[in-house]
Order: C-alpha cells, then structure tokens, then sequence
C-alpha cells in the first residue's frame, strides 16, 4: 500500500515535470514573458493574468512557464555532467589502498567548503557565464556520485558473485561492466534523482543573488528576488508562484527518487 | 605427477582490530590432489579451510609456499595467463545466492565462462550448451530465463554447480556447498556431485566442518586444525582408527544412533586451550 501511494507520487512529479517543459518549449503562453506593460503592474491574480503581473508590468504566469526551459535544462545539464564525471572517478576510487582512503579525505576537505560560495565565486569570475553555472553544479554533486559509487563498489567487490567471476578467470574489465555497474545503477538513479532536485535549488540560489540567469530571461530565482521587495507591500504573488514551482519540482523529483529506491530495493530480493 | 601440490602454503592476515595479533590462517599447509579423486579438508570455522581452498584457486596470494597445478606454479603466472587457467578449475560457494549475481538471468550466469573462454563461439552453440548444461544438473530449460531470486536453495545451488562444469574444469573446490541447504536437498546435491564427478573425471577439493558429510564422497581426508593439517588418511581408515586425538573429537562430535557407541572416542584436551588462530 505504502509502495503504490509513493509509486502515485512519482508518476504525479513526473507528469508535472514533463509538463512544465513541454509547456515552456512549445506551449503558446498568453503574454510576452519578457513584455512589459507599464499601466498593468503590480496587478493581482484574475482572469487576465492568472499569478498576477510583476512591477514592470510582465505577466508572472508567462514568466514562471518560460524559465522552466532555462531552470530545468541548466538543472539536467548540470545533473547529467556530474553523472558521468562521478561514476568515472568514482569507479577509479573503489579500490582499497592508501591512494583512494587520500582521495576520499581529500573529497571530505573539499566538501567541507561551502560550495555555494565556490559557485557563487565560480560564476561571477567567469563573467557570468551560464556553462559556469553546470560546471558549479558539478562540482557540487560530484564528490557525492564518488562517494556513493565508491562505497557500492567496495562492498560488491566483496561479494560472493564478483568473487565466482574472479574464480571463472572474468577480467577486470569484465567484472566492472558486467557485475559491478549493473548492481549500482539503482543507487545511481536515486542520486541522479535527488541531484536534479539539489540542481534546481542552487540554480534558484545563483540567480535569487543576481548571478547566472541575468534580467530580463526569467528565471525562478531572479522571479523570487524580483518580487521579495514586494512582499512586504502585500504583493505576495511575484514571488509566491516561482517559489512554488520550485518547491514542486523539488517534491518530484525527491518522489521519483523515493520510487526508483523503492523498486530496486524490490526486485534485489 | 599430482594435479594439484600445494607445498608449505603460509598466509597470514592482518587483523581488524588494530594492536591484535595477526590471524595465521594457513600455517605450511602441504597436500596433493590426484586427477579424479576426491580430497576432503575438514576442519572447525576459523580452522582455515576456506582460505585454503581459496588459495588453491589462487584467488589469493601465499605469503609462502607455492601451489601447483598440473605441474605449473600458479603462483609465478602473470594475470592474463591465471585467468586462461582457469577454465580447468572452478569453485562452488557456500552460499548458493549470494554467489550468483541477482542482475543476471541464469542463462547469463551459467554462460558467463563459456563467453570468458571461448569468445569465438556462436551465441546458438552456447545457447546449447547452456540448456544441456541446465539439464545436467537437473534444471528444466525455461530456467535459463529467471533470475537467481526466483529460484530455491537447491536451484540456486544447482545453477553454481552448472556453472562450474560448463568449462569442464578438471579440478573443482567445493566450499561447504551443502551447508546452507535443507537436509533432503544435501544428499540430491552430493550425489549430483558425485555422478558429475563420475561423467567428467574431476578432482574435488571438498571443504567442509562435517565428517559425516563427506564420509561417502571422499577418498582420502585431511584434518585441519588451527591453520594445519593434523592428519591425512583414506576415508575409511580415518574412520575406523583416528590417529590424532582432534580428529577423534571431531569424529565423536555427533551423536551415533545407537546410544551405546556415544562415548566410545574421547574428547581433544590436549592443546585444546588454544582455541583461536591469533594466539596459537
């Protein structure tokens, strides 16, 4: 029972997901996302404008659709280049010996720096260029891929399988592609998961502190620091809509994680 | 010439916790196995059979010693040559399904050394091979499609069995393989064993914690205590005249039937103190 609701879960966020991004690549929206219109600001939700219009006049619906395109595709580039650059390393770390036990100290000082200042740093150096901004979130999310590979590595190569394709003479190569990988990519897509989710925020982060997306491309970040000032003046839907849709993107992707632990936990036994 | 000479094997391993003393775990072990027969290593947990049967294999390395196979020293073979050895020995583990990888379906375990050591065979051939395999070990061919966890014990056994004689190996260790089995799956499994063992003129190195187990498989017997071996006889003479006062333990440690023969061996005294490999 606890499985199906999850399992729900997952297919509710993904749905969501796909959504927002054929919305944001194809869907006609009903205003210019970067247009202004200076008689129109500051206007509340209606019919018109569904989540209100911002303090240039820019219709907030409009905009929350269009930076799904930019957030999300930032998000999996990010994701996917810390994939690839995690499992590699990581599967060059899962050996015992002194060499790899230094790496992993190493990625422990590493991580211990705040890594959102060294993307915030990373960024504004480059001249805010937005193939920084996946490089950042590499940089944040590999070390994570190598550790968990190189903990699931470890501990496979003690088991009783590897050790039977040892015995039948399997090489090396042999024993990593066909033993190792395929009993890790489950954890690996949990990860995968979760790192999109953790993509999403520091994306968010950057372009809330005015770095990476830059005004006017909408970003859900910029939306937010855009309409925090109006807060306080009780316009509460310029930064409301983009946190929200944050906040759900996060929620899924965390439910699809929950759903791929779920299943490869499953079909293990 | 034997097929297998192990001469004077020591390995010693560190230990977890730091300041103990390291565990001696073969402490010069030196026996032989001819092609065909089989030898029985018994002896208690922490004894050091399965390090011995594993260093046999070389699936780790002596500190001293060497072992032979076939008149070739395994232990001065570079990797790519180890690996291509391998085809005429295998190993059958303890745990039938921790040894099987649960990603594979058990036709792509049981095919796995086919494709190691033959890579030029036809995908249809061993697809033949596999299924004949299968069928000798009493496996029916639509198990070629599952996967290791929807079988039993005895299936999962029966699958690494399969895939130890697909190569036809000449040579065989066997680590307690019907240890973690039910009672009535144990005996089919040993005479499976014992008719393979028959059909392929194998050598079995049978490792395992009970002499009754192996009292109808085996030739000749080696008593392990304590990293060596305390005495090595035929089968039925080890169990009709015990030499070593061990061995008479292990031989009284079940109980017989018949309650009059429960007290005919006595119990080791002697070095028994010393119980662990470290401290010895």
């Amino acid at each position: 029972m606890k499985v199906m609701r999850q399992h729900t879960g997952a297919t509710v966020g993904v749905s969501f997901i796909v959504l927002l991004l054929l919305a944001s690549l194809f869907a006609p929206l009903p205003y210019d996302p970067k247009a202004t219109e200076g008689g129109a600001s500051l206007q509340a939700p209606s019919g018109a404008h569904w989540f209100g219009t911002d303090g240039a006049g820019a219709d907030v619906f409009s905009r929350v659709i269009d930076a799904a395109r930019i957030d999300l595709s930032l998000a999996l580039a990010g994701t996917v280049l810390s994939l690839v650059l995690g499992v590699v390393l990581g599967l060059a770390a899962s050996t015992k010996g002194k060499g790899s036990e230094r790496l992993v100290r190493g990625l422990d000082a590493f991580q211990a720096f705040p890594l959102l200042i060294l993307a915030l740093a990373l960024v504004t150096l480059s001249g805010n260029k937005l193939y920084m901004v996946v490089v950042a979130i590499a940089l944040i999310n590999i070390p994570r891929y190598m550790r968990l590979l190189r903990s699931e590595v470890l501990s496979l190569r003690e088991s009783r399988f590897v050790e039977a394709a040892m015995a039948m003479g399997a090489s090396p190569r042999r024993i990593t592609f066909r033993h190792l990988l395929p009993n890790v990519w489950g954890v690996v897509l949990v990860q995968t998961s979760l790192t999109i989710a953790n993509a999403i925020v520091v994306i968010a982060a950057l372009s809330f502190l005015g770095v990476g997306v830059s005004a006017p491309t909408p970003s859900w970040g910029g939306m937010i620091r855009a309409g925090a000032g109006n807060m306080s003046s009780g316009e509460w839907w310029i930064a409301s809509f983009p946190g929200l849709i944050v906040l759900l993107c996060v929620l899924a992707f965390n439910q699809l994680a929950d759903a791929i632990g779920d299943t490869t936990a499953r079909s293990h036994r | 010439m034997s097929l297998v000479e192990v001469d004077s094997a020591v390995k010693t391993f560190a230990s977890r916790v730091r300041g103990r003393d390291p565990v001696r775990a073969l402490r010069g072990i030196s026996l032989h196995i001819e092609e065909g027969e089989t030898l029985a290593v018994i002896g208690e947990s922490g004894s050091g059979k399965s390090t011995l049967g594993r260093a046999v294999l070389r699936l780790l390395d002596l500190d001293e010693g060497s072992v032979r196979f076939d008149g070739t020293d395994l232990g001065g073979l570079s990797p790519h040559a180890m690996r291509a050895m391998r085809a005429d020995m295998q190993i059958v583990f303890q745990e039938p399904y921790e040894s099987l990888n649960p990603r594979l379906t058990v036709g792509g375990i049981v095919s796995e050394p086919l494709e190691i050591h033959q890579p030029r065979l036809k995908t249809k051939e061993i697809r033949r091979q596999v299924l004949a395999t299968l069928d000798r070990v009493g496996l029916p061919g639509d198990a070629a499609r599952r996967l290791p966890g929807e079988l039993s014990g005895g299936q999962q056994q029966r699958v690494g069995i399969a895939r130890a004689i697909i190569s036809r190996p000449r040579f065989m260790v066997l680590d307690e393989p019907t240890s973690s089995l039910d009672l009535s799956i144990r005996a089919q499994i040993l005479a499976l064993l014992a008719e393979l063992q028959e059909d392929y003129k194998m050598a079995y190195l049978f490792v395992s914690h009970d002499m009754h187990t192996v009292e109808s498989v085996s030739d000749r017997i080696a008593v392990m205590y304590l990293g060596e071996i305390v005495e090595t006889a035929p089968t039925s003479q080890l169990f009709a005249s015990p030499d070593h006062p061990y061995t008479q333990t292990l031989l009284s440690a079940r109980l017989s039937a018949d309650p009059r023969e429960r007290h005919a061996y006595q119990s080791y005294a002697g070095d028994l103190s010393v119980t662990s490999p470290a401290s010895a």
